[in-house]
């Protein structure tokens, strides 16, 4: 039986099996793409899903009118599509285009130029809400020649792609996909159905949208399943040839020339281009410290320098601990990992342990490495589903920046209280719910109960007289962290209050801001007369840290069930627990 | 026809269908999910799984499975 992964471009084939991967899971995640384009775009909806149900997602699309560009994307963008592609046939632009610019008719490029640029930009502007867009190229449907008489028309194309990147490029949330590169690997041919551009409109065939719904995926991460951050990466016979405990610093392969020094060699140029790009790179390497330390000090071709590397565990330690301690000192989870190593053993040890961490090999064949780094690069998409995701590469920073900092104060609590920490806490804020949703989703490690929510049940729940959803937006002198913080609390009519759910990004722990959260929820609750208040800890792989939360904020431990769950009560009014004198909350209700 | 087998099986995948439900009364005025974008689908789906052509008179006439049926039949030759 062939499987949905290997079902290619065959649409009969691949609409059953997503229909029956659908219907196999239906408690799915849905992601919404919204698509727009000057020609009929129905068929990439069913590769989009078939490249979403690959990663365990279910996916509906939302197709703007042909007609409307600028309407279609603005009323698109108010449905709340997580991800917008924009794809035009170049030839209809205009009719007939590419038979009339080949032909170099006077005037016709400037003009359609001109209206291109006019209409793309009013649509980015009207996207801007749209957390990932993606546009596509434009490119002439007959492949691209070499042959002089259709010069002018590979002229128009640079222009009109020109144009697409100047455009795209003033707006953050809008990457550009090459559509010439996926016509290119689907087989020119293969990619468009001129019967059924004249029939139906729809020029693009199966293997072109099966290829552009790939790039859609990787370009989102997967939909925003998976968001990797880190490349850890071994040492010997991974950033060269050779070991260099035995090969000495002279002995190892790596440089310009002959091969295999002169692949690694390349490789290194491609782990500093993701480097660049804002991608982590460290080293878990089983080595002695000094060795690996001179070759990155001494090596004539070492690439990659000690400033390249963000964080390094050389030892003689299982490389499941040492990557586990990477995780938590780059305040990461495992699963934003990617462990690059060209021992079968050692990547067989490392999935045994620590199955949350994605681990690539180098290939047997190193002529195949660089190919593999491309993939890498794949698997790191720059776009982010969501603005917050976005900003996400500012914060890390803005939080190095600060990390930085730390040393100039004398204490802790003195250091905290110079960063200007604030937190705004709203109720019930039915424009957040999509970002709440995305929170409850990711949040694993500060998450009491790990409760997961669509962004449909948030707004039940904000309507509902019976519940409350607190969010908690942070934000210090060095940056705006956002919506980070969610809490989302039942309530008995006249009665008891349940902390459903509690939980915060990793990204602001360590700042006191769980702390100065609750007594502020509490005076909230005590004020519509809830007492008492009941909660609970639900234990998961990721959340030991918490395990005594709602002992330190003062609730009163009640029992402990045969599942883990902690459950825990408070009779309010409460005498305030103690509150972190350097944060400034303010309640927005 | 040889092959009806998988015939049903594009058809009732295209039209969201179970295959024990597509028979001769499956037609655009029975089945509520045959609109226009699946009929395009289904004339793409069509061509690839049984590589031929579908001429544009028959596209817009293949209003029921028997139809489609024949119009599949009379392009692979079997007609």
């Amino acid at each position: 039986m062939t499987s949905l992964a290997g079902a290619g471009a065959d649409v009969g084939l691949v609409t059953r099996l997503v229909a029956e991967a659908e219907r196999a899971n239906p408690d799915a995640r849905t992601v919404v793409v919204g698509l727009s384009g000057n020609v009929t775009l129905d068929l990439l909806g069913t590769f989009l899903r078939k490249h979403a149900a690959l990663r365990g997602l279910r996916l509906e699309t939302r197709i703007g009118p042909v007609a409307d560009r600028v309407g279609g994307v603005a009323g698109l963008a108010a449905e709340g599509v997580d991800a917008l592609v924009i794809l035009d046939l170049l030839d209809a632009l205009a009719p007939g285009l590419e038979a009339r610019l080949e032909l170099g008719e006077e005037g016709l490029l400037a003009a359609r130029l001109d209206a291109y640029r006019a209409e793309l930009e009013l649509a980015l502007a009207a996207a801007a809400a749209v957390p990932t867009v993606l546009v596509g190229t434009l490119h002439a449907m007959r492949p691209p020649a070499a042959d002089p008489r259709r010069a002018a028309l590979a002229e128009a194309v640079r222009a009109f792609n020109e144009v697409l990147a100047a455009t795209a490029a003033r707006h953050p949330n809008v990457g550009v996909v090459d559509t010439a590169a996926i016509c290119a690997a689907a087989g020119w041919d293969r990619a468009h159905d001129p019967r059924s551009y004249r029939r139906f409109l729809a020029p693009f065939g199966p293997a072109f949208h099966d290829g552009l719904a790939r790039q859609v995926a990787l370009r989102t991460r997967g939909f925003g399943s998976y968001y990797y951050k880190a490349l850890i990466l071994d040492c010997d016979g991974t950033l060269w040839g050779g070991t260099v405990g035995e090969d000495l610093l002279g002995g190892i392969a790596l440089g310009p020339g002959h091969a295999p020094g002169s692949v690694f060699w390349e490789v290194q140029h491609q782990l500093l281009g993701l480097q660049r790009r804002g991608v982590l790179l460290g080293l878990c390497s089983r080595n002695n410290e000094a060795d690996v330390a001179e070759v990155f000090a001494h090596h004539p071709h070492m690439v990659l320098r000690d400033g390249h590397i963000a964080i390094r565990r050389v030892s003689w330690d299982a490389k499941a601990d040492s990557l586990r301690d990477i995780a938590a000192s780059l305040g990461i989870g495992l699963d934003a990992l990617v462990f690059l190593d060209d021992s079968p053993f050692e990547l067989e040890a490392v999935r045994a342990r620590l199955p949350e961490v994605a681990t690539v090999a180098v290939p047997a064949d190193i002529s195949a490495y660089p190919a593999l780094l491309d993939e890498l690069r794949d698997l790191f998409a720059v776009e982010s589903l969501t603005p917050g995701s976005a900003a996400k590469t500012a914060q890390y920073r803005a939080r190095e920046l600060a990390l930085a900092e730390r040393g100039r104060f004398e204490s802790q609590d003195a250091y905290l209280g110079s960063l200007g920490i604030r937190v705004t806490i709203r109720r019930d804020d039915t424009g957040a719910a999509r970002r709440i949703a995305e929170l409850t989703q990711k949040s694993n490690q500060f998450n009491l109960t790990t409760v997961r929510r669509t962004e449909a049940h948030v707004l039940e729940l904000m309507a509902s007289a019976e519940a409350s959803v607190y969010s908690l937006s942070v934000e210090d002198r060095f940056g705006d962290a956002g919506l980070t913080g969610v809490a989302v609390v039942t309530l008995d009519p006249g009665g008891d209050a349940t902390v459903d759910s509690f939980l915060l990004s990793c990204r602001i722990l360590g700042r006191g801001v769980e702390d100065a959260a609750w007594p502020v929820l509490l005076d909230d609750l005590a004020e519509r007369g809830h007492t008492p208040v009941h909660a609970s800890y639900l234990p998961t792989a990721k959340n030991a840290q918490v395990r005594e939360y709602w002992d330190r904020v003062g609730f009163r431990l009640e029992g402990e069930d045969p599942d883990g769950r902690r459950r825990y009560s408070l009779a309010l009014p409460a005498p305030r627990g103690a509150v972190p004198p350097y944060v400034e909350v303010i309640r927005a209700w | 026809m040889p092959g009806e087998e998988r015939l049903r099986e594009v058809v009732a995948a295209m039209l969201e269908l179970d295959v024990a439900d597509v028979d001769d009364d499956t037609s655009t005025d029975t089945v509520r999910t045959w609109d226009s974008v699946r009929h395009m689908n289904l004339v793409i789906a069509l061509e690839q799984a049984f590589d031929i052509t579908i001429p544009d008179d028959d596209v817009a006439t293949m209003t029921s499975y028997p139809i489609v049926r024949a119009v599949v039949e009379e392009q692979l030759g079997g007609g």
